[in-house]
């Protein structure tokens, strides 16, 4: 049978899972009366934040001008955090459908997929969805798709209808080349994501490249070398069905008794362990955690379950790691590092439904690599932990794209300056659409920036980022001091210029957040022994009741017993007493993904 | 940690005269409109009440306190009769102290003389203020001729025991003029002072000024200073102080008072007043009669926010009641909280307020409560702890 191997590149909600859909249907995969809608989205935690974070492929059979044809749909992560993950499952493919919403245009995480696509030299399919509907603007689509591809063969579909999804279906079998590889050399595969299976440990899926797997072939893991026996190897249809053989092409699944998550790694190479010197496949990188946050039980006794609860995550969640850590004001918890926002929600999310537990995570923060003055280099990835003095620091930049409507580039490239932003491309995409390209520290990026970008666009904007490198920059750890005792959950990491203004902010808030005591309470932003913001809240003057007699008396038992409970929730630092929402509010600050 | 059997329970006894002829603009107090065929229906009620809560209620009384609403606009022969009833239908436990609270401008010869034939030998007299304009303020009905011909009666009756009430922190005040009515107040001879700071009150006329913006109060610095200046001013002439708002003049404080901030036992009489009886040394109940004239009317024995006492409010309130007092409370050293050591002294095994202190009465109050909670204090051992007491001193 000939194999075409492909995926669909689109922006969340421009109709990539009804495609899919509409392409099962045609080809019979799942009988109508099986069918749920959308059956490729099934993590219900996606499904409402209407995003993509595993990817379910699926393998579906067509016959066309008389032959036999097996197709196989890669999904793809629609996230910047998992740009990673994307280009492995890109990798195991062979062609690429671009689908644009002709009523929305080409939006930013589009384009930084497609980038990843035609890096891995796919062939590029380009369709614009949604014709059916009166606002669809097919001509301005089309102009932005040739501005970026030079392709002037473009599909006009509706998914929704049905209209032109076959042709479009076909037309993935005549343009996309058919896999290319060998099945007599020794096996060799692609492991492009993996689930954990309690019963079954951690499961590959894998795209052969070369020869064939069967149940009972020892196989060799590239980057851990070690050794598994295969159990059973099988397609997607879309569920999991076994079969005898995975040949060279072929895109499934293998069970191997692999215990960990570590072990499959996206992105590693499989070997046949007869041939344990087989080259690996280009590309293969470490999960690498790229933001940082303190994790907290809010109930403070929970803490045993969430140290259980990031073990278990940990089986089928590379990327995460996690140490643990203390606070004054919220106990004890973990230092996690997050592939970025989104996997640091959907980390708080799952805690919430599969363990029941509700956490605090505190402002995100990204890793710093400092050389000292005695010529090491230390990783720091908790603010608290920088060094004051220093040879030399390095920050993770990483370079920004954004799609916006002319009229918003002002505000944006103000807001991208103001981030310390260097621009690198500007460019045109159609007469009213800019795209543009910024390299930008991500500590700024992570800090509220995609909200920013939001508020100044009217919510037009679009964005995506990807990893540049490490810089030299300029940084300073500020402290903040509350009746003098540094508070090390409260210290952050900002360029020297933005330290006296991050630093006033602080300051302020706590100003606002800290209730009257019965003393002066000075506040203090300091980097080093230098004080560069302060304030002080004076103390309670007068808290005493005039009059108080008999029928006074339970009326203002009960105003005490309430204010004692309030004390209760009252965080400690030092001898200042602050309410646990208002620390909270300063250590988690604003952010949204 | 009591060895030594504990002190009797002393009673007092509360009787509330609603009646006012008009509404004060800070007042939060149940009154009602002195309307002279309003008087005999609400003596009869309260005449039932006597008769009903003296059965239910035998224990001698120690100290019987009336007050109001203004106790003085009820006429002669009405109080002759409640005087009668009860003195005829309560047990008492001698001395009994006696006090009736009265306002200048119904003061009256007869209804002094008639006091004095009942054994009544305390007056409490609400004067406020010694300048009209703050009278005016506060919506008082006399001035300050009138008080001072009230007070020369008082001691031409022969109360040699006599109160006056003062506020400050009066709209406008200045801490000039609050000195000149607390030496003003000083020059008419009383034994006893209360200086209340005027607290804006749950529905008065001022609370609705201060709502709209039309209410000028002297900023936080003049109060404080207006708390300290009473200290110097009365000291000076041998008042002491020995409650956050009251001073006396030895051997003068108001023992009725005192059995509310000593956690005793009080039995309130009338629409809306307060009681408090122990049912055990470790749990107590307290009621509010009706507020409201018509319903008490109907049954006068009528209560609501009825509640029962356990140990842990009990030890909420000794504390804040008792850290009012001069003496303060038995408290250990070692529980005092860092943040309240600057406001209070230490002394044979009692925490009392300093200057300092006083003015934050409330919140280290809180603090204290709190520290026993943090320690795992709250229980029976220390609720009897903390109702020790130092000998009374008014006795
Ligand atoms: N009118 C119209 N709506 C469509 C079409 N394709 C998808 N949609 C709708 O667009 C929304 C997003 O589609 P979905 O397939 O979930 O997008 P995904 O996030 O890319 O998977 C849904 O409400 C679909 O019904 C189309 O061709 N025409
Ligand atoms: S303050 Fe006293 S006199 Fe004035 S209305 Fe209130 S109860 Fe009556």
């Amino acid at each position: 049978m000939k194999i075409r191997n492909f995926s669909i590149i689109a922006h969340i909600d421009h109709g990539k899972s009804t495609l899919a859909d509409r392409f099962l249907e045609l080809t019979g995969t799942l009988r109508p009366e099986d069918m749920a809608e959308q059956v490729l989205d099934s993590m219900d935690l996606e499904r409402e934040r209407g995003i993509t974070i595993k990817m379910h492929p699926v393998r579906m059979h067509y016959r066309y001008q008389g032959e036999d044809y097996i197709l196989n749909l890669i999904d793809t992560p629609g996230h910047v955090d998992f740009t990673y993950e994307v280009s492995r499952s890109l990798a195991a493919c062979e062609g690429a459908i671009l689908l644009v919403d002709a009523t929305q245009g080409v939006e930013a995480q589009t384009i930084a997929n497609l980038y990843l696509a035609l890096e891995q030299d796919l062939t590029i399919i380009p369709v614009i969805n949604k014709i059916d509907l009166p606002n669809a603007d097919v001509d301005r689509v089309r102009q932005q798709i040739l501005d970026l591809l030079g392709e002037e063969e473009i599909f006009e579909i509706s998914a929704k209808e049905g209209w032109g999804v076959q042709e479009l279906l076909e037309a993935i079998i005549e343009k996309v080349p058919p896999p290319k590889g060998d099945p007599k050399q020794p096996f060799k595969a692609l492991i492009f994501d993996a689930v954990y299976d309690e019963y079954r440990g951690a499961i590959p899926f894998i795209r052969v490249f070369d020869g064939s797997v069967r149940p009972g072939d020892r196989i060799l893991f590239k980057s851990s070398g070690k050794v598994f026996e295969v159990v059973e190897v099988g397609v997607f249809r879309p569920h999991r069905v076994p079969v005898e053989v995975l040949q060279a092409g072929e895109v499934g699944y293998l069970a191997a008794q692999v215990k960990e998550i570590r072990d499959a790694a996206v992105g590693d190479t499989i070997v046949s362990a007869q041939a344990p010197e087989t080259p690996a496949l280009p590309g293969y990188r470490e999960p690498k955690p790229m933001v940082f946050s303190g994790v907290y039980p809010v109930v403070p006794s929970e803490y045993p379950l969430l140290q259980k609860a990031l073990d278990k995550l940990k089986l089928n969640d590379a990327a995460l790691t996690y140490v643990g850590e203390h606070s004054p004001a919220l106990g004890a918890g973990f230092r996690v590092g997050f592939l970025g926002l989104l996997h640091m929600e959907i980390t708080r999310e799952r805690l919430r439904r599969e363990f029941g537990l509700e956490v605090i995570m505190t402002t995100p923060n990204v890793e710093y690599k400092v050389v000292l003055e005695d010529g090491t280099t230390k990783i720091v990835d908790s603010p608290k932990d920088f060094p004051t003095h220093y040879e030399k620091a390095f920050e993770p930049f990483v370079l920004v794209q954004i799609i916006t409507p002319a009229e918003y580039i002002g505000p944006i490239v103000e807001l991208c300056q103001s981030r310390r932003g260097v621009q690198r491309t500007f460019h045109y995409l159609d007469p009213n659409t800019v795209l543009f390209e910024y390299e930008l520290p991500l500590q700024e990026v992570i800090f509220d920036f995609y909200d920013k970008l939001k508020t100044v666009s009217r919510g037009y904007a679009s964005m995506d980022y990807e990893f540049l490198e490490f810089r030299e920059s300029d940084l300073v750890r500020v402290d903040i001091l509350v009746a003098r005792e540094r508070v090390d959950s409260l210290a952050f990491v900002v360029h020297k210029d933005q330290a006296y203004r991050l630093g006033r902010w602080v300051v302020d808030r706590l100003q606002k957040l800290i209730p009257r005591q019965l003393f002066e309470v000075v506040i203090q932003a300091a980097i080093g022994k230098k004080v560069i913001a302060k304030s002080r809240i004076p103390p309670i003057r007068k808290d005493v009741t005039a009059k108080c007699y008999g029928g006074d008396v339970t009326r203002k038992r009960k105003l005490l017993e309430r204010q004692k409970e309030g004390k209760k929730r009252l965080k400690k630092i030092g001898k200042v007493e602050l309410p646990q929402e208002a620390f909270l509010a300063l250590l988690t600050r604003e952010h949204k993904s | 940690m009591s060895g030594k059997p504990p002190d009797p329970i002393r009673r007092g006894l509360y009787l509330h005269l609603p009646f006012c002829r008009r509404k004060c603009r800070y007042c939060g107090f149940f009154t009602l409109p002195a309307r002279e065929q309003d008087f005999a229906p609400f003596v009869e009620a309260l005449l039932r009440e006597i008769e009903a809560k003296a059965s239910r209620y035998p224990e001698p009384l120690d100290t019987v306190f009336i007050g109001g609403g203004t106790p003085s606009t009820l006429p002669v022969p009405h109080w002759r009769r409640l005087l009668q009833a009860l003195q005829g239908h309560f047990r008492f436990r001698e001395p009994v102290e006696w006090t009736v609270e009265m306002n200048p401008e119904s003061v009256t010869p007869d209804l002094l003389a008639l006091f004095r034939d009942f054994g009544i030998r305390r007056i409490s007299l609400g004067v406020q203020s010694a300048h009209d304009e703050e009278l005016e303020i506060l919506g008082r009905i006399h001035d300050r001729a009138t008080a001072e011909r009230a007070i020369s009666w008082i001691h031409a009756h022969g109360f040699e025991n006599v109160n006056l009430d003062l506020i400050f922190g009066i709209p406008g005040q200045s801490l000039e003029s609050w000195i000149r009515s607390l030496e003003w107040a000083v020059q008419q001879g009383p034994t006893h002072l209360s200086t209340y700071h005027l607290t804006i009150e749950k529905g008065s006329v001022f609370e609705q000024w201060f709502q709209q913006g039309r209410l000028t109060l002297p900023d936080a610095q003049t109060v404080e200073a207006m708390y300290r200046v009473r200290e110097e001013v009365l000291g000076a002439h041998g008042y002491q102080r020995y409650e956050i708002s009251n001073f006396a003049k030895p051997g003068y404080e108001c023992r009725h008072n005192r059995i509310y901030w000593e956690h005793q036992e009080y039995l309130g009489l009338g629409p809306s007043a307060a009681s408090f009886l122990y049912i055990s040394d470790i749990s107590a109940r307290r009621w509010r009669n009706v507020q409201d004239l018509p319903r008490y009317l109907q049954n006068p024995c009528f209560t609501e926010e009825d509640e029962s006492l356990g140990i842990s409010e009990l030890i909420t309130e000794r504390i804040f009641l008792g850290i009012r007092l001069r003496e303060g409370i038995p408290f250990r050293r070692a529980w005092i909280p860092e943040a309240v050591q600057p406001f209070v002294t230490w002394e044979k095994g009692r925490v009392r307020l300093n200057q300092d202190g006083v003015l934050v009465a409330d919140r280290i109050a809180v603090e204290l409560v709190s520290a026993l909670e943090e320690r795992g204090a709250i229980h029976a051992e220390t609720l009897r702890f903390l109702g020790r007491r130092t000998p009374d001193p008014g006795a």
